[in-house]
C-alpha cells in the first residue's frame, strides 16, 4: 500500500476518529439511560468554545504546567502516527517499546503538571494514576510483547503483518486482546476502574489531574485524551483482526472501524450497568489483565 | 492412541479457566466456573472415544457432564444458597498475588518440561490445573469453595487419564467419578451440619470453642 495514501487516511481519521468516538460513547449512553443526548458533533462544538475561552493558571505553577498539554498532544500524535490502530499499515514504522515509552512519558507530563498547579486534588490523582498504571502498563506492554514474541520482531509492521493461521495464534490473540482491553480501560480512566464523568473530589483519578486546566490548555488535554482512547482501542480491535484470515486493505479499515464502534458500545453499556469497583479491589481486576498477558508470553514462548 | 491437535488446546484452555478461578471471590462466579470447566473436560473425554470408536469413554464423557458438570454445581449452589454465603471472607493469600504466584508455577513447570518424552503434551495442563485446584483449596476459607477445589483438583486427574497414550480402563474413571460425587454430598452435608453446629462455615474458627 502506498504510504502517502496511508498518511493520508490516518492524518484524516487522527483528526476526526477520536471526538467522533468520544460523542458516539456520549450518545449511546444516553440512549440507553433513556435521554435524548447531545448530538455526535457535540464534542467539535465544545472543543471549539474551550478554545475561544480564556485561561486562568494557577500563581503557583511552574512552565511545566502550560507544557504538559503541548507534550501530551504531540506524544500521542507521534503515537497515533507510528500504531496501526486504523487495520492498515502505520505511515510511520513503530516500534513496541517506542509505543510503552511515549504512552509513559505523555503520562508522566500530565502528572507533573498535576503536581505542578498545587492543588492537592491534583497531588491526589496523580498518585492515583501513577499507582493504577504499575498494572495497566505492565499488561499492556506484557499483552504485545506475547504477539512480538510469536512473530520474532518487537516492530509493528512485523508483528501485525498477516493474520496468523494456528488455533494457538487465534487463542493467543484472545488472550492478548482481554488483557489489552482490561488495561486501556484502566489506562483511559473508564468505568470499572474509574467514572469519566465524576468530578466528586474523593472519587476520580483522571479528572483530578487535568482539574486546573482551563481555556484552550483544556481543549488540548480534551483532545488527547481522545486521540488515547481511540488508538488503545484500536490497537485492540488491530489485535482481535489477526484471528481472521488475512482481507484486503479497505476491508481491514472498515472491519476496524466496526470495532471501534462495537468498542464504543461495550464502554456505553458498561458505563450503565457496571457500578464503580472500590479502589482497593482495582489491582484483583488489573491482576486478571496482568496475568492473562503473562499466560499469552507462556504460550507464544512455548508454540510460538 | 494418539493425541490429536486439537486436544492440546483444549487442555491449555481448560488451564486458564482454573486459572481465572483462582482469582475469583464471588462464589457464585466460582461455581459457574467450575460447571463450564467440567462440561468442557467431558465433552473432550467424550470427543476422545468418538474419535478411537471407544463406547465406554463416550458413555464417561457424558456421565461426567450431566453428574459433575451440571449436578455438583447446582447442588452446591443450592448449599451455599441455603446456608447464605456468597463471598469469601478473607482468603489467606490475596487473590492478585495468589494469581501472579500460579502463573509463575505454571510458566516455571511448562519452561523446566521435568517429563519431555515421558508423559505427552497434555499432561503438563492437568498437571497444572491439578496444583491450581490444590491452591483453591489451600487457600480458601469457607468450607463449600473447599469443596469446590477439590473437585477442581479431580478434574485435572481425570483430563490426565483421559488424555493419557494409554487410557486407564473406563471402569475405573467411573467408579472414581461416583466416588467424588458421593464426596462431594458427603462435604456438602457436613458444611451444613458445620453451618448448623456453629452459625458459619469459616474453617479458619472451627478450632474456636463453643460451649
Amino acid at each position: 500500500m502506498n504510504s502517502l495514501i496511508s498518511l493520508a487516511v490516518y492524518a484524516v481519521n487522527i483528526v476526526f476518529a477520536p471526538l467522533l468516538l468520544i460523542g458516539a460513547i456520549r450518545k449511546m449512553k444516553a440512549i440507553l439511560q433513556g435521554r435524548q443526548g447531545p448530538p455526535l458533533w457535540q464534542s467539535f462544538l465544545d472543543i471549539t468554545k474551550l478554545l475561544h475561552k480564556g485561561e486562568t493558571v494557577s500563581a503557583t505553577a511552574y512552565w511545566s504546567f502550560n507544557a504538559a498539554p503541548v507534550i501530551n498532544i504531540s506524544v500521542l500524535t507521534a503515537v497515533a502516527l507510528m500504531t496501526p490502530w486504523l487495520g492498515i499499515r502505520s505511515p510511520i514504522a513503530g516500534d513496541l517499546f517506542l509505543f510503552g515509552y511515549l504512552l509513559v512519558l505523555a503520562k508522566f507530563a500530565t502528572s507533573l503538571s498535576a503536581l505542578d498547579s498545587g492543588s492537592s486534588f491534583g497531588a491526589i490523582g496523580a498518585s492515583r494514576e501513577t499507582a493504577i498504571s504499575l498494572f495497566s502498563e505492565t499488561a499492556m506492554i506484557a499483552a504485545l510483547a506475547a504477539i512480538a514474541l510469536h512473530s520474532h520482531s518487537s516492530s509493528f509492521s512485523v508483528m501485525f503483518a498477516s493474520g496468523h493461521r494456528s488455533l494457538y495464534a487465534a487463542a493467543l490473540s484472545g488472550l492478548v486482546a482481554t488483557a489489552l482491553w482490561m488495561a486501556s480501560m484502566a489506562d483511559l480512566s473508564r468505568m470499572p476502574f474509574d467514572d469519566p464523568t465524576t468530578h466528586l473530589e474523593l472519587t476520580m483519578i483522571h479528572e483530578a489531574q487535568v482539574l486546573e486546566n482551563s481555556g484552550r490548555n483544556l481543549a488540548i488535554v480534551e483532545f488527547a485524551t481522545a486521540l488515547r482512547t481511540v488508538v488503545l482501542i484500536g490497537i485492540t480491535a488491530r489485535v482481535i483482526l489477526l484471528m481472521l484470515p488475512p482481507l484486503s486493505h479497505i476491508v481491514q479499515y472498515l472491519v476496524t472501524i466496526v470495532l471501534l464502534a462495537l468498542g464504543a458500545a461495550t464502554i456505553a453499556v458498561c458505563e450503565t450497568t457496571l457500578v464503580r469497583l472500590r479502589w482497593r479491589r482495582l489491582p484483583n481486576l488489573l491482576s486478571f489483565a496482568v496475568s492473562a498477558a503473562m499466560v499469552a508470553c507462556l504460550v507464544a514462548a512455548l508454540r510460538g | 492412541m494418539s493425541i490429536s491437535l486439537t486436544t492440546e488446546p483444549v487442555s491449555a484452555l481448560l488451564a486458564i479457566l482454573a486459572l481465572w478461578m483462582i482469582g475469583v471471590t464471588q462464589y457464585h462466579t466460582t461455581v459457574v466456573l467450575f460447571g463450564i470447566q467440567t462440561t468442557i473436560v467431558g465433552a473432550l473425554a467424550a470427543w476422545i472415544g468418538w474419535e478411537h470408536k471407544e463406547p465406554m469413554l463416550i458413555g464417561v464423557g457424558a456421565a461426567v457432564i450431566l453428574l459433575k458438570g451440571i449436578g455438583a454445581p447446582l447442588y452446591l449452589s443450592y448449599a451455599a444458597r441455603k446456608i447464605g454465603c456468597r463471598r469469601e471472607r478473607g482468603l489467606a493469600i490475596a487473590p492478585p498475588i495468589q494469581l501472579f504466584v500460579a502463573g509463575a508455577a505454571i510458566a516455571l513447570l511448562a519452561l523446566s518440561h521435568p517429563f519431555r518424552g515421558e508423559l505427552p503434551t497434555t499432561a503438563m495442563p492437568s498437571i497444572d490445573i491439578l496444583f491450581l485446584g490444590m491452591l483453591f483449596m489451600v487457600t480458601r476459607r469457607l468450607a463449600v469453595s473447599q469443596i469446590i477445589g477439590f473437585l477442581v483438583l479431580e478434574n485435572g486427574i481425570f483430563l490426565f487419564t483421559v488424555t493419557l497414550t494409554h487410557p486407564m480402563p473406563a471402569l475405573i474413571d467411573m467408579g472414581v467419578l461416583m466416588d467424588v460425587l458421593a464426596g462431594t454430598m458427603l462435604a456438602g452435608m457436613l458444611a451444613f451440619r458445620i453451618n448448623n453446629a456453629f452459625e458459619h462455615i469459616d474453617v479458619a474458627q472451627l478450632t474456636e470453642l463453643h460451649g
